[in-house]
């Protein structure tokens, strides 16, 4: 069931882009990805797609227009987006990142790392979650 | 005290036996009457009805048997007979004539009755003498004849004679009984009266004696219980009768009169020997002391005044106060003591001058107080006089030397007022010096504030370059990685290799970022402090670190508690036990860890036994990025150390090492202790 789901990556970082689908097709995940490149795209791809919301976003931080704590601010406030789980996943360990993003609802918060097997590991445990956790289904 | 009047005890009892004296006698005299009158009825009935009555009645008895006896002696057939029946009648006759006499002498009727009979019964006798003649005479029938006939008509008229007689005593008799039945039933109706009376008289009496004996007694001992309080209350239960109660309380009393006394025959001998002392100290007293009445004149002085004013003792008590005190201020001196009496002032002292008796002008500082009665009546004055003379002429000379002075001080005032000029002018250069300094010191909080700025402005950037720099890194990682995965058959084995390097010195640029971000990081203010047990905090560092089997890390002492960010004071520990378990060159490698106190701060150590820093390089190896060992060789981003120091340093310590190369390192570091 959760296979159909499509992912929505947001990220601006176009090798980082890469590195996730790389790994997507290492660990072989073959949901749909649709990528945004700011919060700003993102929230605008969301309303758009009313009927076909992705079951899982995986969100950058560092973002230019509109970064990754204000698109958790916004989508928190729409009572189908906020439904949606969402995975931190930036370069900043900042605790004050963290503590926001929690606070907004995210479901985990990665750090990247710099080396690829590393990044394949991370990949791999969100995807064990989203496989393993029930997702809030549309009718 | 409530005072009730009561008669005397004995008082009370002789008025009661009084009472019963005059009670009884009045009982006594109307039962004499009584009894008198029964006594004088009594009489009367022995005296009349019972023997009147006998007396009729043995009359009728006698004249019956006389009558037979006549009959016999008419019967009698021989002289013998006729003798004896004669001697019968005479006998008979004998007794109703005795009886008469008797009736005669006590008949209370009229004695006409008595007097008939007794004509009739007189008149009896020449009848009966003649029947006695006949038969004496043999003329027997005569003799019947005339019994029969005369005789018997006599005796039946001696019968209707006595009859009234007889009528009148037992008429008599039965009236005299009945009075004394009345009287007897008067004397019981008296009796019971009395007794009833006296009954209500005694139980009226008894109830006045006891309640007039009982009542003060009892009244008594409430008093006492009152008096005693506690001390009685047990005995009052337990004695058996008021008097044990009184006797004991009037020993009670005793006692504490006894107490009493000793008490107040030591008071008084207190207050004597009190007494005593104040007279002596009065007598003695440095300053003169007098007593005088609301007149004015003196009545006691002690020596200190008569010696003051220069007169003898008999000579001052003659006086009046005025008369010592100088002309002019005799006005003052009276009003003073008018004032004092009249109660406008409460007492007070007053400076007056006196004369001494040899003319000489004495001062005197006096000071008065009224004396009352006892019932808060002005009585006398009591007044201590202090000799200022000796003081007064000091004043005096004072004033010379004041005036004498003010002079010097106004020459001096004039020369200080210069060197004032001259104060103030410089004074004016330090406050211009102060406003330098000021100036100088604003400069530098701006400065320093600038420098904060700057230090924050450096944290931000060090940490978003860190941050910004770690993307690109990343990207090459990954994209080289790439390479060598993708490319793998099209790169030859030299190209693997330099692309390997590649992925590796980015790995290492990784660490130096990181090591940048931790020491950025480190600079930032003291926060999220909290007390913490340094011992276990350092225990669970070397479990984190989990050092190879050949390295053995132990805390000799116990590590204190500490107010401080726990993570940060982990990470000071971790780097240094790091680094000795990074260099560490001996197959048995052993680090300690330990702590002292000093009075204000803990001194902690690391120490191994590793390779050891030549002296050298004791400074070189704080600072950030400097490394001793090639990267190549010896992997390390060369933050660890500078990041220990900056954290003792902000927490307001030292660091240190001692180490000699070949046997070892010891790193030294203190915390103040925080109070």
């Amino acid at each position: 069931m959760n296979e159909k789901i499509s992912i929505l990556l947001v990220e601006d970082d176009h090798v980082d882009i890469m590195t996730i689908k790389r790994a997507f097709k290492d660990i072989k995940i073959t949901n749909p990805v649709n990528v945004c490149e700011n919060g700003l795209e993102a929230l605008d791809f969301l309303r758009d797609q009313q009927k076909h919301l992705p079951g899982i976003i995986l969100l950058d931080l560092n973002m230019p227009k509109m970064n990754g704590i204000e698109f958790l601010q916004e989508i928190k406030d729409d009572e189908q987006l906020k439904l949606i789980p969402v995975v931190v996943l930036t370069t900043s360990k900042e605790e004050q990142d963290k503590v926001e993003s929690f606070k907004l609802g995210v479901a985990g918060y990665m750090i990247k790392p710099v080396d690829y097997m590393q990044f394949v590991e991370i990949i791999r445990t969100i995807h064990l979650y989203w496989t393993l956790s029930e997702i809030p289904v549309e009718d | 005290m409530k005072k009730t009047k009561y008669p005397r005890i004995q008082t009370r009892l002789f008025i009661g036996l009084l009472i019963i004296i005059l009670f009884s006698s009045i009982v006594n005299i109307l039962y004499y009457r009584d009894i008198k009158e029964l006594n004088k009825v009594t009489n009367d009935i022995i005296e009349h009805p019972f023997t009147v009555s006998k007396g009729v009645r043995d009359i009728k008895i006698y004249i019956n048997a006389m009558h037979r006896s006549m009959k016999d002696v008419v019967l009698s057939k021989n002289k013998i007979e006729l003798n004896n029946s004669i001697n019968l009648v005479n006998n008979n006759e004998q007794l109703i004539y005795d009886n008469f006499e008797i009736v005669k002498e006590r008949f209370l009727g009229d004695l006409r009755f008595v007097n008939e009979a007794y004509t009739t019964f007189f008149d009896w006798k020449p009848i009966r003498d003649e029947v006695i003649d006949l038969v004496k005479n043999g003329n027997v029938d005569d003799a019947a004849r005339i019994t029969k006939g005369k005789g018997n008509d006599h005796i039946i008229l001696l019968f209707q004679k006595t009859r009234k007689m007889i009528d009148f005593a037992n008429e008599k008799a039965a009236s005299y009984n009945q009075d004394s039945i009345n009287i007897l039933r008067k004397a019981k109706r008296n009796f019971l009266l009395t007794l009833i009376g006296s009954l209500i008289l005694g139980i009226i009496l008894f109830l006045w004696i006891f309640f007039s004996i009982s009542n003060p007694i009892n009244n008594m001992i409430k008093r006492i219980k009152n008096v005693s309080g506690d001390k009685m209350k047990g005995f009052l239960k337990n004695a058996g009768n008021q008097f044990a109660v009184l006797d004991y309380a009037i020993s009670e009393f005793e006692n504490r009169e006894k107490i009493l006394k000793e008490k107040v025959n030591t008071r008084t001998y207190e207050l004597e020997e009190t007494k005593n002392l104040l007279d002596r100290s009065i007598e003695n007293a440095a300053i003169g002391m007098v007593t005088m009445n609301l007149k004015g004149k003196l009545i006691k002085a002690n020596n200190s005044f008569c010696d003051f004013v220069g007169y003898t003792r008999e000579e001052v008590l003659n006086m009046k106060f005025n008369d010592f005190t100088k002309e002019e201020d005799k006005a003052k001196g009276s009003e003073f003591v008018k004032k004092i009496i009249e109660g406008e002032i409460k007492g007070g002292s007053l400076e007056k001058a006196y004369m001494h008796k040899s003319g000489d002008i004495i001062y005197g500082s006096v000071s008065t107080s009224l004396v009352k009665d006892i019932n808060d009546k002005p009585d006398s004055l009591f007044g201590q006089i202090k000799d200022i003379t000796k003081q007064k002429q000091y004043e005096i000379k004072i004033e010379e030397h004041k005036i004498e002075l003010e002079n010097k001080i106004k020459k001096r005032t004039i020369e200080l007022d210069k060197k004032a000029l001259k104060l103030e002018k410089s004074q004016q250069a330090l406050t211009f010096l102060l406003e330098d300094v000021n100036d100088i010191k604003k400069q530098l909080e701006i400065s320093n504030r600038k420098h904060l700025e700057v230090n924050k402005e450096l944290e931000a950037f060090s940490y978003s370059v860190s941050h910004d720099l770690k993307a690109p890194l990343r990207a090459i990682s990954q994209l080289s990685y790439w390479l060598s995965q993708d490319y793998a058959e099209k790169i030859d084995k030299e190209g693997q290799k330099q692309l390997k390097l590649l992925v590796a010195r980015v790995k290492r640029m990784d660490n130096l970022i990181d090591g940048i971000l931790q020491y950025s990081r480190a600079g930032k203010l003291r926060e999220k402090e909290k007390l913490f047990n340094l011992h276990f905090i350092v225990e669970d560092t070397i479990n984190l670190i989990n050092p190879p089997e050949n390295i053995k890390v132990i805390i000799e002492n116990q590590l204190p508690e500490y107010i401080g960010d726990p993570t940060r004071l982990g990470q000071l520990f971790q780097n240094l036990i790091d680094n000795a378990i990074k260099f560490m060159d001996k197959p048995e490698g052993l680090i300690k860890i330990g702590c002292r106190k000093d009075s204000n701060f803990w001194e902690f150590y690391v120490s191994d036994n590793g390779p050891g820093i030549e002296e050298k390089y004791f400074d070189r190896i704080f600072q950030i990025f400097q490394r001793l060992i090639s990267r190549d060789k010896q992997e390390g981003t060369g933050v660890g150390l500078s990041l220990v120091k900056r954290v003792v340093q902000i927490y307001g310590g030292n660091i240190w090492l001692k180490s000699k190369p070949g046997e070892g390192t010891s790193f030294y570091f203190t915390l103040p202790i925080i109070k």
